[in-house]
């Protein structure tokens, strides 16, 4: 019942009229950066990430929370209408709406996509809200060793999701455990890995990983690729011309695709979101392999199918709640941007866990009314306000667009510390990404493995030391037996017999 | 066991197209990541052993993470390299790096390195504007200089607002020195 109360608190929260107009700035700039190619929500947050310092943290993940919802909407937008994908969970939307687009049905393609974001974000909003106390309980039923294990569960997952790049994402993953460990010892009053210079013996901070992998990567790859002075071709914009009406899909066509495919889309997103490391494409990706497996009319598939954009759209969009789950209650983000929202609760003090329900749950509560209302209201108000002129908006000059990021970037990893040691950090990082991601190796990875590396170290060394250096409690402890024995048939279905219908890596 | 003359020489033809192709592979450049980063990894196993313990915590302790990551990190790359040899087949020369090509990535981190460099010494307004009038001209903006100037200003000064004003940090300025 209380729980109940703050979450209400939380919606009241957003009538805050300063609250308001962060979750709806964060909306649009979640809808440009979603939508413009090369652009990610994730680049969107991580470039918030120093402003948090000096935002109230209410206002802060209210803004993460818009960001990350149309963030995950938009990227349906120029996968539609120029068929390259805003966000790489939108390739399924466009392999359908492109071809609608090419009929002539681009605005209601669109349309289609924003329904399923809508439905599949503000169901996975309710069902966050709804399993959140039921993940707190759970979580303070494991102790120290199931801690471990289920850390450990976790960057396995996360490892072996990237199909196709298994062997990469394990070298990332371990490089980011590896930043992870420099400076103070977790357990014990020892420098490690400063190589005698006093300014890493405080460690390498979060700011400087997430500013310099996902900002400064991404500038210097714009830099290299630079072809076109505009993210969006003049012709494409001037070939993009829709009524605002013809947003609105038709209820015959709604009724086809049926209520079943939204729901089960939606529960298939969220429970993808809950995974570690899954993310978006893989909760588009699988809900719309079994829509097309399951649908009446398969034929359209590949050439303009509405039920396909549905599903897909549905199940990214619902992702966005599930992903928030675990990164809540373990501190085990189920996606990139859940990773980057994890350092801003980190820089705002909050220690994700199921305390965070007992104490502040006020701080919280307005980020689950945030995902919900930018899900229910801010995506069709979005279309049907800025729709015709979509293109035209994310159609801007690169220069300016980066040059601009750079600024955004460097100043703000300067803020953190008030040192330009930060901005070189930021600047290493960056080109140690750019040239992971040329090879085409996952940086989210390393990003998730500096992030979960000092838990995994300390969960293990303490259950070590709990039970005077004896490694069976990993076995005896029977929280940590669930979550080891978890990680064996994870790894069983995903590496040994993997699944045959191949899955995109984020 | 007999060896002919012909077998001899298939086999010595056989090495030489082996050596051939190694070293094509590591001239297309697959290799270098994986080198490089096995030479951090070792550096930091290195590094991993000069840790001394404040107290003893028996198995466990500073460096038992960085070893076991090190051993996971040489397994990685041990993969990563078997498989690129394994796949035989050089990249296709379109699909090679070239150095012209990241030029333009090398022309931003230099302006990026001067940026940091002069940040704290001439301040967010003089910084900023030379960093943003070098980056439009990296990115090939199309336009003449007049309005490369125009547009650095505009750039620095929004951010300046957005920082100082919106958010109250404080920016280094050229005038604190005086």
């Amino acid at each position: 019942m209380e729980f109940s109360l703050h979450i209400l608190g939380g919606f009241s929260a957003l009538l805050d009229p300063t609250v308001l107009f962060y979750m709806v700035l964060g909306f649009l700039i979640g809808t440009f950066f979603g939508a413009v190619p090369g652009l990610t929500a994730v680049l969107a947050i991580a470039l918030l990430l120093p402003i948090t310092y000096s935002l109230d943290v209410v206002t802060a993940l209210v803004m993460c929370a818009s960001i990350f919802m149309s963030g995950m909407y938009a990227g349906s937008i120029t996968a539609t209408t120029i068929n390259i994908p805003g966000a790489p969970s939108s390739m399924m939307t466009g392999v359908e709406g492109f071809p609608l687009m090419k009929q002539g049905f681009g605005a209601n393609a669109l349309g289609h996509a924003a329904l399923g974001s809508m439905i599949g974000g503000s169901i996975g909003a309710v069902f966050l809200i709804l399993f959140t106390p039921i993940a707190a309980k759970l979580a303070l039923l494991i102790q120290t060793p199931g801690k471990f294990s289920l850390i450990l569960f976790a960057l396995v997952v996360i490892g072996i999701s990237q199909r196709g790049a298994i062997a990469k994402s394990v070298v990332t993953t371990g490089l980011g455990v590896m930043v992870a460990t420099i400076g103070i010892d977790v357990m014990q009053p020892v420098a490690r890995f400063t190589f005698g210079t006093s300014a890493l013996v405080e460690g390498i901070n979060l700011m400087a990983v997430v500013i310099g992998t996902f900002a400064v990567s991404e500038l210097l790859i714009q830099a290299r690729d630079v072809v076109h002075a505009r993210t969006v071709d003049g012709d494409q914009v001037a070939n993009f011309a829709i009524k605002r009406w013809d947003f609105i899909p038709l209820m015959s066509e709604i009724r086809e695709i049926g209520v079943w495919t939204y729901l089960k889309s939606t529960i298939i997103g969220f429970f993808i979101g809950v995974l570690p490391g899954a993310g978006g494409s893989m909760a588009a990706f699988v809900s719309y392999a079994d829509a097309m497996r399951r649908s009446k009319r398969p034929e359209l598939y590949g050439k303009g199918s509405r039920e396909g954009i549905a599903a897909a759209e549905t199940a990214n969009n619902s992702m966005c709640g599930g992903a928030f789950v675990p990164m809540l209650m373990f501190g085990i983000p189920g996606d990139p941007t859940t990773a980057v929202v994890l350092g801003v609760l980190i820089i705002n003090g909050l220690q994700p866990g199921p305390r965070l329900l007992d104490n502040q749950i006020d701080l919280i509560a307005p980020m689950f009314a945030s995902l919900f209302i930018s899900a229910l209201i801010l995506i069709p108000l979005t279309l049907f306000l800025l729709g015709p002129y979509f293109v035209r908006i994310v159609s801007i000059r690169k220069a300016l667009l980066y040059s601009s990021i750079a600024v955004v970037a460097l100043v703000g990893s300067y803020v953190a510390t008030y040192s330009s040691f930060q901005m070189m950090l930021a600047l290493v990082f960056g080109i140690a990404a750019f040239f992971l991601r040329t090879a085409n190796y996952p940086t989210v990875t390393l990003l998730l493995g500096f992030i979960l590396g000092p838990d995994l170290e300390q969960y293990l060394r303490r259950s070590l030391q709990l039970n005077k250096g004896d490694p069976s409690t990993f076995l005896t402890s029977p929280d940590s037996l669930f979550f080891l024995a978890l990680t064996a048939l994870f790894f069983y279905f995903m590496v040994i017999r993997p699944p045959k219908t191949p899955v995109t890596t984020t | 066991m007999t060896t002919t003359g012909g077998g001899i020489g298939r086999r010595h033809f056989l090495a030489l197209r082996d050596i051939h192709m190694r070293s094509r592979l590591l001239g297309d450049g697959r290799l270098v990541l994986p080198a490089a980063l096995f030479v951090v990894t070792t550096i930091y196993l290195y590094e991993a052993f000069q840790i001394h313990p404040q107290y003893d915590e028996g198995f466990v302790g500073p460096r038992f993470l960085p070893i076991v990551v090190s051993i996971v990190m040489y397994a990685g790359l041990g993969f990563l390299v078997f498989d690129i040899l394994r796949s035989g087949e050089p990249r296709p020369e379109r699909a090679r790096p070239e150095i012209r090509n990241f030029l333009p990535a090398i022309a931003v981190v230099i302006a990026t390195l001067v940026y940091i460099a002069v940040f704290e010494t001439l301040g967010y307004v003089v910084s900023t504007l030379l960093y943003v009038f070098a980056l439009l001209f990296v990115f090939k903006f199309d336009q003449n200089v007049v309005w490369r100037a125009i547009y650095a200003i505009i750039i620095t000064a929004v951010f300046y607002i957005l920082f100082h004003t919106l958010f109250d940090v404080r920016l280094p300025t050229l005038t604190e020195w005086f």
